[in-house]
């Protein structure tokens, strides 16, 4: 068991990540309120389209670095996982 | 082409965009942890199951990592209240991607069954520990030979 964590840890946290970015999107196109869904709404009322995505590009990356972070270091203090963020 | 960005405006809609966010965020976390069980459970299928559940589970992740995830969301979106079922958009949401996420994880976790070696699974058992008990024995986590070994006696732990 504990290789087993040690040895998927780094791909599950990376599965992560990208259920994040490129699964939760997807909910926006039925109508999720989550952050693309939100700026699409609020797109369609002021039309500032490339300023709003723009910065919710940038909240996205805010958004993964904090879970890539914080999953390094879960990973760091109980796999023993040696992970690099940067 | 004049165009003049105004973020002022973007900028302005930060707080809805971070309440977005933390959406996305919880969306994001309960997708993980379904389909970390979904995985799980099918993983422990494919890895100790019969022909018959191996089979299960394969056609089970055959067929969801080689749709859409959009496809499986729509689906459960628009063809579901066709036959009665009716849902609001966070619930299919979160159980598509959780079933989506299931059949990638089902692949990872079985990945990592099959990274532990034989002789490792035969050694647990001369100790007396059955299949899914040498699986869920942590206890060993600090003695298992396959650490000691790999850590050099110079290194700093």
């Amino acid at each position: 068991m504990p290789h087993i964590a040690k040895a998927i840890y780094p791909a599950l946290a990376n599965f992560f990540v990208v259920i994040l970015v490129m699964g939760t999107s997807v909910g926006a196109v039925i109508g999720v309120d989550e952050l693309t869904g939100t700026a699409i709404n609020i797109s369609t009322e002021n039309y500032r389209w490339i300023e709003m995505f723009i910065v919710v590009a940038g909240l996205y990356v805010v958004l993964t670095l904090i879970a890539s972070l914080s999953l390094a270091l879960v990973g760091r203090w109980a796999f023993r996982v040696k992970a690099k963020v940067f | 082409m004049n165009y003049t960005f105004q973020f002022g405006v973007a900028l302005a809609q930060l707080p809805e965009l971070l309440k977005g966010a933390v959406v996305t965020f919880e969306l994001g976390l309960l997708t993980f942890c379904g389909g970390t069980l979904i995985g799980l459970l099918f993983a422990s299928l494919k890895s100790f199951g019969g022909a018959g559940l191996r089979r299960l589970a394969n056609v089970y992740v055959i067929f969801f990592t080689n749709t859409p995830a959009l496809i499986q969301i729509y689906f459960l979106y628009f063809g579901l209240p066709e036959v009665g079922i009716r849902w609001s958009s966070f619930p299919c949401t979160l159980i598509g991607l959780t079933l989506n996420a299931g059949a990638y994880l089902t692949e990872i976790l079985r990945a990592g069954f099959i990274s532990v070696r034989r002789t490792e699974m035969e050694a647990a058992e001369t100790l007396g520990m059955s299949v899914c008990g040498s699986r869920s024995a942590s206890s060993s986590c600090r003695t298992s030979p396959r650490r000691s070994i790999r850590r050099s006696p110079t290194s700093s732990w």
